[in-house]
C-alpha cells in the first residue's frame, strides 16, 4: 500500500513557470503524491504528516520553501531562490463526502460538496463532479491551474452573479511548521470527528477562514479544501464579432447586461457570463469579440461538442503572441485580423455543453504576457479609456478584454467593489509590453483611478501600493498570518522576493 | 535570361524564407485530459542528413512508469539558421514533454 507524501526528485538547478515569464534557482525540488489510502481524510492526513515533517526540516536548516501546482501564475510568485520548491501535482484524488461527515448531517445536502487534495487540478475537479451530476459555478478561462493556486490569486471568470473561483471553498486545510489546521467559518462545518481523522487542529474562524480564502501562497501550505457545488448545468456559447461602440461600454457600465445580449447576442435570454475582446488602439469603433454563455438545466441528450466547438482555447492568443512579437509594428492590424479570422463567422448555432466541457487546458506554444486590473465597474468607461489611451501610447501589444466579477470572497480579494469590472491585457511577452503595460498602471494610478491588481499576473505592486488598496483588510490578513505562523522563523520560511515586493513578507 | 535568373534566384530565395519560417512551427501531440507536471525541454541534433541519426542520439525521460501527458516537437529560429548555415548537416530540434500527473477515480471521504 502506497502512502501519501513528499518524494525527493533529487533535481537542483533552474526551474521554469508555466508561462515562462520566471526562473527559480532551486537548492532541491520535491514532489507531494497521493497515495492509495481508501479514505480520502487518511490520504490526507498522510501527506499533511509529512509536509509538516518537510517544513520543520526546511526550518532546521533556514531554507526557503514554495509549493507548487500549476505554475500557472505570471508574476513570478510561485519563485523562490535557493530554496525546496514542492510540486503538488501528483497529489490530485477527489472524494465525496458522506452526511456524517459534516458538523449538522441533517442540514447540508453532502452530495454538494466535494473534498479535494492540494494538487488538484480544475480540469480534473470539473471531470469528478460531472460524475457526481455537479459542477462549479465558475472558474478562470482555462482549466490548468490547481484549486489552491487559483484561489491563491482569487482566479476570476466573467460569471455575472459569482465572485472569484475561491466562492466555492468551504474548508481549507494548511499546514504550517506549528500545526496542520483544518479552516472553516465560525458557524463550522464538517465534524469533529472528521476533522481529527484529516490529522488536523479545528480552527473555526470567520478571519481566519476570510484570509484563507486568497492566501497568497503566504499562510503555510494547503493540502486540502472542501468547495461546494451547483447541481450540473449546460452553457450554449454564443461567440460573434459586433461593431463595439462607446454606447455600448456605457451599457456594461450600467450593469444592463441583457440590454446588451438583446443587442449583440441571442434575444430573449439572460447571459450568464459575458466577455469582450477589444484592441488597446481604438476600441471603439472598430469591432471586437464577443463572448456569452447562456444557462440551462442539464439534460442528457445533448450533441457533444469538443471544447473549441464551445468556444474554449488558448490557441488563438499563443499564435497572436507569436504574431505580435514579431511584427509589433503592425499590432492594430494583426489584432484586427487575428479576431476575424479566429472568430470567422463565430459560434451562433445552438450547441450546449457543461461549463467544464467548455474549457481547456492550454498549450505553452509560446511566451505570453497576461495582465488584469479590476476596477468599480461603474467606472469602467474611464478607466478603459484611461488604460487604452495610455497603454497604446506606450507601443503594448495586447488584446484587452473586459470581464465582470462580484467581490468579495477573501479578505485579498483584488475584486474589492460590489461590482467589479476587470480589464485584461493578454498577448506576447518580452520587455517592450511589460514596459508599456507598467508605464501604463503608473499613468492611471497618476490620474487617480482606483483599481487593483492581480496577484497572479503582471503588477506593479509595491508595499505601500498594496497597503492603499486593501487597508484595514490587509491589516486583518496579516494579524491571522501571525497567528499561523507565529515564530519569524515561519513566516520566513514563505518569505519570498516577490511577496515582500507586494509587502505580505517581511 | 537575366530577368529569368533573377526571377529564379528570387523564388529561390522565397523558398528559403518559407522553409525559414515553416521550420519554427510546433508539432504537439496531448493525451485527452492531459494533466501535466512541469515542462522539460531536450535538443537532439541530426547529422549528415540524417544518416546518421540512430539511437546514439536519442534522449529518455525519466517518466517511468508516469506516462507523456504530451510532447511538443519545434525548432527555433536559431536552430533554423544553424540548419540553413551547415545545408542540412546539422539539423538540431527541440522537443518539450511534460509527464503525466495521473489520474485517480472519485474516492470517498
Amino acid at each position: 500500500m502506497a502512502t501519501a507524501g513528499i518524494v525527493d526528485l533529487e533535481r537542483a538547478g533552474p526551474w521554469e513557470n508555466y508561462h515562462r515569464t520566471g526562473t527559480s534557482h532551486l537548492r532541491r525540488r520535491w514532489a507531494l503524491r497521493s497515495g492509495d489510502a481508501g479514505r480520502g481524510r487518511d490520504d490526507i492526513a498522510q501527506a499533511a504528516a509529512s509536509v509538516r515533517d518537510w517544513l520543520l526540516d526546511a526550518k532546521s536548516k533556514d531554507i526557503p520553501v514554495r509549493p507548487v501546482g500549476g505554475a500557472w501564475s505570471l508574476s513570478n510568485i510561485q519563485l523562490v531562490q535557493h530554496g525546496w520548491m514542492l510540486n503538488t501535482r501528483r497529489f490530485n484524488r477527489c472524494f465525496r463526502l458522506a452526511a456524517e461527515d459534516f458538523a449538522r448531517p441533517g442540514s447540508v445536502d453532502a452530495g454538494a460538496f466535494m473534498l479535494v487534495e492540494g494538487g488538484v487540478q480544475i480540469d480534473e475537479i470539473n471531470d469528478k463532479l460531472q460524475e457526481m451530476g455537479r459542477s462549479l459555478s465558475t472558474t478562470g478561462a482555462s482549466n490548468g491551474q490547481t484549486l489552491p493556486g487559483a484561489c491563491a490569486t482569487a482566479t476570476h471568470g466573467s460569471v455575472l452573479d459569482a465572485g472569484g473561483i475561491q466562492q466555492h471553498v468551504r474548508a481549507v486545510q494548511i499546514v504550517t511548521p506549528g500545526g496542520i489546521y483544518w479552516i472553516e467559518p465560525a458557524a463550522g462545518l464538517m465534524s469533529e470527528d472528521f476533522v481529527r481523522d484529516t490529522g488536523s487542529t479545528l480552527l473555526r474562524d470567520d478571519e481566519a477562514f476570510a484570509a484563507a480564502l486568497v492566501a497568497v501562497g503566504s499562510l503555510g501550505i494547503v493540502t486540502a479544501m472542501v468547495i461546494e457545488t451547483e447541481p450540473l448545468y449546460l452553457v450554449r456559447p454564443y461567440i460573434k464579432l459586433i461593431d463595439f461602440s462607446r454606447d455600448d461600454l456605457e451599457t456594461l457600465q450600467r450593469g444592463d447586461f441583457r440590454a446588451f445580449s438583446e443587442a449583440k447576442g441571442v434575444r430573449g435570454l439572460d447571459p450568464y457570463f459575458v466577455m469582450v475582446i477589444t484592441t488597446p488602439y481604438r476600441p471603439f469603433g472598430r469591432q471586437a469579440v464577443v463572448r456569452f454563455l447562456y444557462k440551462f438545466p442539464w439534460h442528457p441528450d445533448y450533441k457533444r461538442h469538443e471544447p473549441a466547438e464551445l468556444g474554449a482555447g488558448y490557441d488563438a492568443q499563443t499564435m497572436m503572441a507569436w504574431a505580435l512579437r514579431n511584427f509589433p509594428w503592425a499590432r492594430g492590424w494583426i489584432l484586427q485580423t487575428i479576431m476575424r479570422l479566429a472568430v470567422g463567422r463565430g459560434i451562433t448555432d445552438e450547441v450546449y455543453g457543461t461549463w467544464g466541457e467548455s474549457l481547456e487546458t492550454p498549450k505553452p506554444l509560446a511566451n505570453s504576457f497576461s495582465a488584469a486590473l479590476f476596477c468599480d465597474r461603474a467606472r469602467l468607461v474611464q478607466t478603459l479609456e484611461a488604460l487604452c489611451g495610455a497603454f497604446s501610447r506606450a507601443g503594448g501589444s495586447t488584446a484587452v478584454t473586459l470581464r465582470f466579477v462580484k467581490g468579495g470572497h477573501g479578505l485579498l480579494s483584488p475584486a474589492r467593489w460590489e461590482n467589479t469590472a476587470a480589464i485584461d491585457c493578454d498577448g506576447p511577452g518580452g520587455p517592450r509590453t511589460k514596459r508599456a503595460y507598467l508605464r501604463t498602471l503608473d499613468a492611471i494610478e497618476r490620474d487617480g483611478l482606483a483599481h487593483t491588481l492581480h496577484w497572479g499576473k503582471i503588477n506593479n505592486l509595491t508595499p505601500a501600493r498594496v497597503a492603499a488598496d486593501y487597508g484595514n483588510d490587509l491589516v486583518r490578513w496579516k494579524a491571522v498570518r501571525d497567528r499561523l505562523l507565529s515564530d519569524p522563523a515561519d513566516r520566513r520560511l514563505f518569505a519570498t522576493e516577490e511577496l515582500r515586493a507586494f509587502g505580505l513578507a517581511e | 535570361m537575366e530577368t529569368i535568373a533573377w526571377i529564379l534566384a528570387g523564388v529561390a530565395l522565397l523558398m528559403l524564407f518559407g522553409q525559414y519560417l515553416a521550420g519554427t512551427a510546433d508539432y504537439f501531440l496531448s493525451i485527452e485530459n492531459p494533466r501535466p507536471l512541469d515542462d522539460n525541454i531536450t535538443t537532439i541534433t541530426i547529422y549528415g542528413w540524417g544518416f546518421a541519426s540512430q539511437s546514439s542520439r536519442t534522449h529518455t525521460a525519466e517518466l517511468a512508469g508516469q506516462g507523456f501527458a504530451d510532447v511538443r516537437m519545434f525548432t527555433t529560429r536559431r536552430q533554423v539558421l544553424l540548419s540553413f548555415a551547415t545545408f542540412g548537416f546539422v539539423r538540431p530540434v527541440s522537443i518539450a514533454w511534460r509527464g503525466n500527473a495521473g489520474q485517480h477515480p472519485l474516492g470517498q471521504a
